[in-house]
């Protein structure tokens, strides 16, 4: 992967390893970043335990941005990158979500999860050994007293969007994922949405690495800042203030 | 009884015959290479099907196009010793032999397993597997591995052509005994007109996919507009003799037949035993008068029935002896001795090749 | 420092229990389908020739979806499987089973078309000409003569099905004790940090199996090749 990106950026290009979950707001707010500014935005989408592992291997990435507290710090610890750009908070949210043509009452989570354990079926959710969606699951699920109940119910998918093809398809009867993962999506529908105190907060973080090109990275910063950039985040699910 | 009439069309030849070979004979189809004998086998075992055919064993119709009728390979009980042998690489001798047996058709006598590895020396090879047996081995287990089908006929399709001169010279007897042992009808393709005058009762001349000549094999022989097919080289007359007796002082047979007695190098065979003889033409030498003293034993007195000119400084003549004999000298000689037909002369063979076989029907 | 925990031995008792039922899927389909590839031609041949050879191409993860889409319990497929057998695939070991066996599918169909195609059709003409029928000639001809690509194919297929990933991870999940193989849980140890050391315990463990499935099939292959000979 690295030989074809070293090729390809050139001078007044920049390129930013995120989180999949970033990526249709990401590649919205690049387009017109793009218009306003020399600087071009190249990006690199993919889970981050991965793109961090890319970078401490000295992948040629000039802005690492996700939500995965332990990567950010791991990269921090080992001074690959600086402290973060973005000023405002920008978070998400977790939401239980089941197949649109599902019947359950919605909001009342006990009884979802009995009906999901009585049914036979399972939980789709990220694998929480590593899956930062899967850890803040676990976390969520944990301080509801609902994870003894649900540990062995559950089925450990590496992605948001491979929890996304088992709701939509019925596979699993339910599952969690992040809000800004059900937005525009038909076929499934939320039945619970997850107190934001029950985990710990779902921050992302835009860290710069220790590379050149600082004063196109801080373009992106202030463009990541801006009123635009943040009403897209809104439209996408995400929280921001 | 085998009837066979045959109709194909392969990209290079075509082929149409019609034929008929004897019960218990070895019937011999001789032609150069090319020119169809393998085909017309394939054809008789089933492993092609002809375009037009009627073929029937023993009364029993196993292909008859216009019906049809088509019995599979499988089914036909026809032997097929190939001629790269085409024994099974994973199982040994014994499994290769046994291979056929459970396929055995009962209205044929049986042939006993024991017997069949006897007649054909197979004892020492039992457990060994192809990839260690000679040419000459193989094909002996090829052999027999057909023979304990109880096959209704048995082809051969050149068997001996992979295998060298010497092993050669052991394997003929293995084939002549199966006629004695086993009693059992063969169809035998050869392009060496050596094996053929050697094994075969009956012979059919096969050129272009077509019969050309048929009949028993010393006639054919003899017959000097056949030498086109038959080879040139090797042309000459083809004589069945009896064994009279032995002189042990010189090593001497007598071979007696209808122009008179053979005297023959060779090994001692009982008195009475049939021979068949092949004295080729160019070992025929002519004379106008009885020779004086000279080295050659064999000389018999005749009158010119025929007398062949062809482009070649040669000239192949017919001689009655009391059976004909062909001498080939220059065309030189024939006019300086003015050879006419009707002219009597001695003739003198200077070779004479035979063979231990016994003729049989 | 290999001594292994409970969840460690689990996953490689797992991992080979997939494998060795993945061949067990894969081994006659492939075998009827190599005999179609190498022996017949017909109309359509293209087309199931691009179909076996599919999963070759196409990234696991597509295979794996397409495996959900098909055999989940509101598939096509796995509707029936579901509602008449009893039967569900995903979250299932046997569902690894399935997604490792489609990988592996095209390696040992390969694997045996080539040792069919070298077999000399003389031998099976003397072998019909010596009464027997196509079964017979199938089984006492054919089928010893193949076994040395058969052999190669389990091989193929046993190690292709060991190092199986996308595809499983994204049809059945990794669920602990029922779809954790090897390369699931050596892949959940990377993603984490510090996990390195975990990961390469059950890399070297996958390597031992590897080594020891190869090494057996090597002797195996030589064993029915000296069949020929001796």
């Amino acid at each position: 992967m690295f030989y074809f990106v070293t090729n390809k950026i050139k001078a007044n290009e920049i390129l930013i390893f995120a989180a999949s979950s970033l990526s249709l707001p990401l590649k919205e707010i690049a387009q017109f970043h793009d218009k306003s500014f020399e600087s071009k935005v190249r990006f690199s989408f993919a889970s981050s335990s991965t793109l961090a592992r890319q970078i401490v291997r000295g992948a040629p990435a000039h802005l690492y941005f996700s939500a995965n507290r332990k990567w950010v710090d791991f990269l921090l610890k080992e001074n690959l990158v600086g402290q973060s750009c973005n000023k405002s908070l920008l978070s998400n949210e977790l939401a239980l979500i089941t197949w649109r043509n599902n019947i359950f009452k919605v909001n009342d989570l006990r009884e979802i999860i009995n009906k999901v354990i009585s049914s036979g079926g399972r939980l789709a959710v990220g694998d929480s050994s590593h899956v930062p969606l899967g850890i803040y699951s676990k976390q969520a699920l944990i301080n509801l007293r609902l994870w003894t109940k649900l540990k062995r119910k559950t089925a450990p998918l590496p992605n948001a969007r491979s929890v996304l093809a088992f709701i939509e398809r019925n596979e699993a009867i339910a599952g969690i994922v992040y809000k800004s993962d059900t937005h525009l999506n038909e076929k499934i529908k939320i039945i619970y949405n997850f107190p934001a105190t029950s985990h710990k907060k779902i921050t992302y973080f835009a860290v710069p690495t220790h590379s050149a090109r600082t004063k196109e990275v801080l373009e992106f910063c202030n463009t990541l800042n801006s009123i635009k950039a943040k009403n897209i985040f809104k439209q996408h699910g995400f929280l921001i203030d | 009884m085998l009837k066979v009439s045959i109709k194909h069309e392969f990209a290079s030849l075509s082929i149409d015959i019609q034929f008929e070979a004897e019960q218990n004979c070895i019937t011999a189809l001789f032609g150069k290479s090319g020119s169809g004998k393998t085909s017309i086998l394939n054809m008789i075992s089933g492993l092609v099907k002809p375009d037009y055919g009627y073929i029937e064993i023993n009364n029993t119709i196993i292909l008859d196009t216009n019906n049809n009728i088509f019995t599979s390979p499988q089914k036909r009980n026809i032997g097929y010793i190939f001629q790269d042998s085409r024994l099974f690489p994973h199982l040994n001798v014994l499994s290769n032999l046994k291979y056929g047996m459970s396929a055995v058709n009962l209205n044929h006598p049986i042939i006993q397993i024991d017997k069949v590895i006897n007649t054909l020396e197979l004892e020492n090879l039992l457990n060994r597997k192809p990839s260690n047996l000679s040419g000459g081995e193989k094909q002996r287990v090829a052999i027999g591995r057909a023979l304990l089908t109880c096959p209704r006929i048995l082809l051969m399709d050149e068997p001996l052509a992979s295998i060298d001169a010497q092993m050669r010279a052991e394997i003929f007897p293995f084939i002549e005994g199966l006629q004695n042992e086993f009693k059992i009808t063969i169809l035998y393709v050869s392009h060496s007109i050596e094996e053929v005058i050697r094994l075969a009762d009956k012979m059919l001349l096969i050129s272009g996919g077509q019969k050309q000549a048929e009949g028993r094999v010393e006639d054919i022989m003899s017959r000097t507009d056949l030498y086109p097919f038959t080879g040139r080289f090797d042309a000459g007359s083809v004589i069945s003799a009896t064994v009279t007796g032995f002189d042990k002082h010189f090593e001497l047979l007598s071979l007696s037949f209808e122009g008179g007695v053979l005297l023959v190098n060779g090994p001692k065979l009982d008195d009475g035993r049939k021979v068949r003889t092949h004295i080729r033409a160019r070992d025929v030498s002519l004379s106008l008068n009885m020779p004086p003293k000279n080295s050659i034993l064999n000389i018999f007195k005749g009158k010119i029935i025929e007398i062949n000119s062809n482009s070649t400084p040669q000239v192949d003549i017919k001689i009655d002896i009391g059976i004909p004999l062909i001498a080939r000298i220059t065309r030189k000689s024939c006019d300086d001795m003015n050879l006419k037909i009707g002219t009597r002369v001695f003739t003198m063979v200077k070779a004479v090749a035979i063979n231990r076989r016994n003729i049989g029907a | 420092m290999l001594s292994l925990n409970n969840l460690e031995i689990e996953a490689i008792e797992l991992s080979i229990k997939v494998a060795l039922n993945s061949v067990l899927f894969t081994l006659p389909l492939g075998l009827i389908a190599a005999w179609i590839l190498a022996r017949k031609r017909f109309y359509g041949y293209a087309l199931f020739n691009g179909i076996v050879h599919l999963p070759l191409v196409l990234p696991p993860v597509v295979v794996g979806f397409f495996l959900l889409t098909l055999l989940g319990r509101n598939g096509p497929i796995g509707n029936i499987l579901k509602n008449v057998f009893d039967i569900t695939l995903v979250f299932s070991w046997q569902g690894a089973a399935i997604a490792s066996a489609v990988m592996s599918f095209p390696l040992m169909v390969r694997a045996i078309k080539i040792s069919i195609e070298s077999i000399d059709l003389k031998l099976e003409d003397a072998a019909r000409t010596l009464g027997a029928s196509p079964i017979k000639i199938f089984y006492s001809i054919s089928l010893p003569l193949i076994f040395p690509g058969i052999i190669s194919g389990v091989l193929l297929s046993f190690a292709r099905s060991l190092g199986e990933f996308g595809a499983t991870i994204t049809f059945v999940s990794n669920i602990p004790g029922e779809t954790n193989t090897l390369p699931l849980s050596i892949y959940s140890f990377i993603q984490t940090p510090g996990g390195e050391a975990d990961a390469l315990r059950l890399v070297t463990f996958s390597i031992i199996i590897a080594m020891i499935a190869l090494v057996s099939s090597e002797y195996l292959t030589s064993k029915a090749k000296k069949n020929f000979e001796g």
